[in-house]
């Protein structure tokens, strides 16, 4: 089997996660099968190369030097205790010191011009990968196995120049993937792919967005023509609700594209959307497996799933902490520029915007908006609307959740909303909004952020998804 | 009228005769199609000549007949000095690529290309190896670079069956494609049916009369005819093929036995690079001697089914350098009209 193995920021947060992704793979290699290696940060590595990367904008040599000092410290500190070959450990610990060293100058550069730019930010951001991708390559030698630490421009992925959330030219990525990992590969080498990280066709270094080793892990699959992506994650697998509020949520054993892309849209961020995205279009299996125990089948996302008769719910999920603004007045009737200027209104703020309800009498728009962006959007509105006459008032309503029901069963089965608002309704559960987009893949209600424990138990057990 | 500003990457038969074009017919194509070409840059496979003012092509033709390369421009040739960095330093408008086909890596055509279009150049590619194994990727690298990518010579030489299908044939729907688009392969079938030649004594003649390579594995084993459907088919029904994705069969085993059995039954067996419902393939097939595609010699034939028009079938030389030389012309006028300024 050709497989590719993905490790979060988790799997790699210290020398012994190191060495524990070392054993994972090994079993695999072992087996004869030939793998490709996508690896985050060390964990939380990437949000301090943030802080570093605005931190040199506004010109703080200090905080710099003592940052990149720790930084160093950490990485070799991991090579330690994971790589046990003096040589070995010497060479990966003199490439972290160099890559390191390149990155002081980098912010000290930064620092002393006092400018960030979006270029140079996704240089300096992207070292976090760098990193990790020569640790791994010491740790999997150290273990007897061949392996090579790329970047992602190296192995192949090459971008627009839209620094921070850059779009691969997939034709060109694929080709290039094929043509550099492929020989590699036949030849038992174990190539490690520094995940989030690109690179334009003249070589100037990119970001793909958050989430971005995932969608790493996918585009590579989908270049060398992987039979499956392993994604290794702290969880067991994708659950039919979040453990955490329900006792008996149990793993889902295959779910498809689409219901995945619903679940990781309503937070159930287990892979990020894009590489979703990119697998459903390449048809490329993914497998969420757990780390704590490596022989667990683990949940598939693939790209048809035989809905079970009666089958019709996945997964209960919620988002907490939402507010809902709700833009109202009488003359908003026949004004179809409205609802157009209201979400250009949020666009410009850089809002996010979970969900949007309009009654068809058109008296007014409901939207939800997480909670940290909840004023400030209803701000913005009301300074650029209330003087227009067509809109009466902005109104919030705060301390809210979103709960949802997402399956693929839901599509053509009447009944579902009923059920779902019979529930809520036996458990004397105000719905404030609704939504149900036409691919009926999912149904959202808002509701008080008291209840969403509630509710979703109780929708869990009425749609019988637990144990 | 501003000239068009050329790097000529790789001067062989076809490069060259499109620099005799140039040279002699410079005026008339000027005043014919407002076409101003000026070659500032030349490379071979030994070494480069760069001029902003350009080059003087009569001296240029001269040293390659003299010399097998550029050294007699003296003061602008730079010995050993790669397509890739002329594309580089030179200022240009098209860089016209015509190095010979390779195709397991398509090098060293794929960085031309590639390094042309980063560079905001437009491309006229004759060259069939690139276009075989990464055509989807080079199109993709087109747009994403706002460059007109023009590869009319690469199949059918003089003959403009690309432009014909995807132009002439709009409206219609073409299901699916079948061609004879190798002339010395069809050159040697022609001789194994008219004079029961054998396949040995056919292609030492097409040797002979220059028809065919030193080592005619190329042709014979299929693989040019490959090329060849790989970017009808992509350019034609907007396949992503490459000539990975394609079986490949060759006329190597074919007999003058072979070919009398299926005279006998009015029949003849044409080397065909067909494909339909996605499915790509090169072999040796019968033709009903009656068929339209059923050309002798050195012609290439292809023939488009379409709905609801029936077959569509275009005759033509396939090859050589004057006729592929016209083929970019044609592409250059393209990119002229596209880009007038």
């Amino acid at each position: 089997m050709r497989l590719v193995m993905k490790f979060g920021g988790v799997s790699v947060a210290d020398g012994k996660g190191f060495r524990k992704v070392g054993t994972i793979v090994h079993k695999y290699h072992e087996r004869g099968d030939q793998i490709a290696v996508v690896t985050s940060a060390m964990h939380s590595v990437t949000n301090s190369l943030i802080d570093a990367a605005s931190q040199a904008g506004r010109g703080r040599k200090d905080h710099v030097r003592r940052y990149v000092d720790d930084l160093t410290e950490r990485h070799r500190k991991a090579c330690e205790d994971a790589i046990e070959n003096r040589e070995i450990l010497d060479k990966i610990q003199h490439v972290v010191t160099s890559t390191c060293d390149d990155l002081r100058n980098i912010l000290l550069g930064i620092a002393h011009i006092g400018e960030l730019t979006p270029r140079s930010r996704d240089y300096v951001i992207g070292f976090g990968e760098r990193l990790a991708a020569p640790v791994l390559q010491g740790v999997f030698e150290d273990m007897g196995m061949k392996a090579k630490a790329l970047t992602g421009g190296e192995a192949g992925i090459v971008t627009d120049d839209n620094f921070g959330a850059a779009q691969p030219l997939m034709n060109m990525t694929t080709l290039q993937v094929r043509q550099n990992l492929g020989p590699i590969m036949e030849d038992g080498t174990i190539p490690i792919v520094s995940g989030f990280i690109a690179q334009t066709q003249e070589s100037i270094q990119t970001t793909i967005g958050r989430g971005g080793s995932d969608y790493t892990a996918s585009i590579i699959g989908a270049s060398i023509r992987s039979d499956e992506v392993l994604v290794w994650k702290d969880v067991d697998g994708l659950m039919t609700a979040n453990p955490k509020i329900v006792k008996n949520a149990k793993m889902i054993d295959s779910i498809s594209f689409p219901e995945a892309m619903e679940l990781a849209h309503f937070g159930a961020e287990i892979i990020h959307p894009k590489a979703l995205e990119c697998a459903a279009k390449y048809q490329l299996p993914f497998r969420v497996k757990s780390l704590a125990d490596p022989d667990r089948p683990g949940s598939t996302i693939v790209s048809e799933v035989k809905v079970k008769d009666g089958d019709v719910v996945k997964a209960i999920t919620n988002i907490d902490d939402v507010d809902l603004i709700t833009v109202c007045g009488a003359s908003m009737v026949g004004t179809p520029r409205l609802p157009a200027k209201v979400l250009q209104i949020l666009t410009d703020e850089d809002i996010d915007v979970l969900m949007i309800s309009q009654s068809s009498s058109e008296e007014s728009i409901t939207l939800a908006i997480p909670k940290e962006s909840g004023s400030r959007a209803q701000n913005a509105l009301e300074l650029s609307l209330l003087g227009s006459k067509q809109v009466r008032e902005v109104n919030i309503e705060t301390a809210l959740s979103i709960v949802a029901v997402v399956g693929a069963g839901m599509k053509g089965t009447p009944g579902v909303a009923a059920r779902v608002f019979a529930t809520m309704a036996k458990e004397n559960i105000n719905i404030r909004a609704i939504a149900q987009g036409s691919s009926e893949l999912n149904i959202s209600c808002i509701i008080k952020k008291k209840d969403a424990a509630k509710a979703v138990n109780a929708l869990h057990d009425d749609f019988e998804l637990g144990v | 009228m501003p000239d068009l500003r050329i790097i000529l990457v790789g001067f062989g038969v076809v490069a060259r005769s499109f620099a005799e074009i140039v040279e002699s017919d410079g005026e008339s194509l000027a005043r014919r199609y407002g076409l101003k070409p000026k070659i500032v840059g030349i490379a071979d496979s030994r070494g480069a000549a760069i001029a902003q003012t350009g080059i003087d092509l009569k001296k240029a033709l001269g040293s390659k007949k003299d010399n097998g390369d550029l050294s007699g421009l003296d003061g602008i040739y730079h010995e050993g000095m790669t397509g890739a960095q002329v594309i580089k330093e030179a200022d240009c408008d098209v860089v016209v690529e015509s190095t010979p086909t390779e195709i397991t890596a398509a090098e060293p055509g794929l960085t031309h290309l590639k390094t042309a279009m980063m560079k905001g150049r437009h491309v006229v590619c004759t060259n069939k190896g690139p276009l075989a194994l990464a055509m989807p990727a080079l199109i993709e690298l087109a747009h994403h670079n706002e460059v007109v990518l023009k590869f009319s010579g690469t199949v059918g030489g003089g003959t403009p069956v690309l432009d014909f299908a995807k132009k002439c044939l709009e409206g219609s729907e073409v299901r699916s494609i079948k061609g004879i688009l190798n002339g010395t392969c069809n050159y040697i079938l022609t001789r194994m049916a008219n004079e029961s030649a054998t396949m040995k004594d056919a292609l030492a003649d097409a040797q002979r009369l220059g028809y065919a390579e030193a080592d005619p594995t190329y042709d014979v084993e299929g693989l040019d005819t490959a090329c060849k459907l790989v970017i009808t088919s992509n350019h034609v029904l907007g396949t992503g093929l490459s000539i990975k994705d394609i079986d490949i069969r060759g006329i190597t085993d074919i007999s003058v036995e072979d070919v009398k059995e299926a005279l006998s039954q009015g029949e003849t067996i044409k080397l065909i690079g067909g494909v339909a419902g996605g499915k790509a393939k090169v072999s040796p097939e019968r033709v009903k001697l009656t068929h339209p595609l059923n050309v002798s010699g050195t012609f290439n034939a292809i023939c488009f089914d379409t709905f609801p028009s029936g077959e569509v079938t275009l005759v033509g030389k396939g090859a050589g350098g004057p006729e592929t030389a016209t083929s970019v012309i044609r592409d250059l006028l393209e990119i002229r009209r596209a880009y007038a300024r």
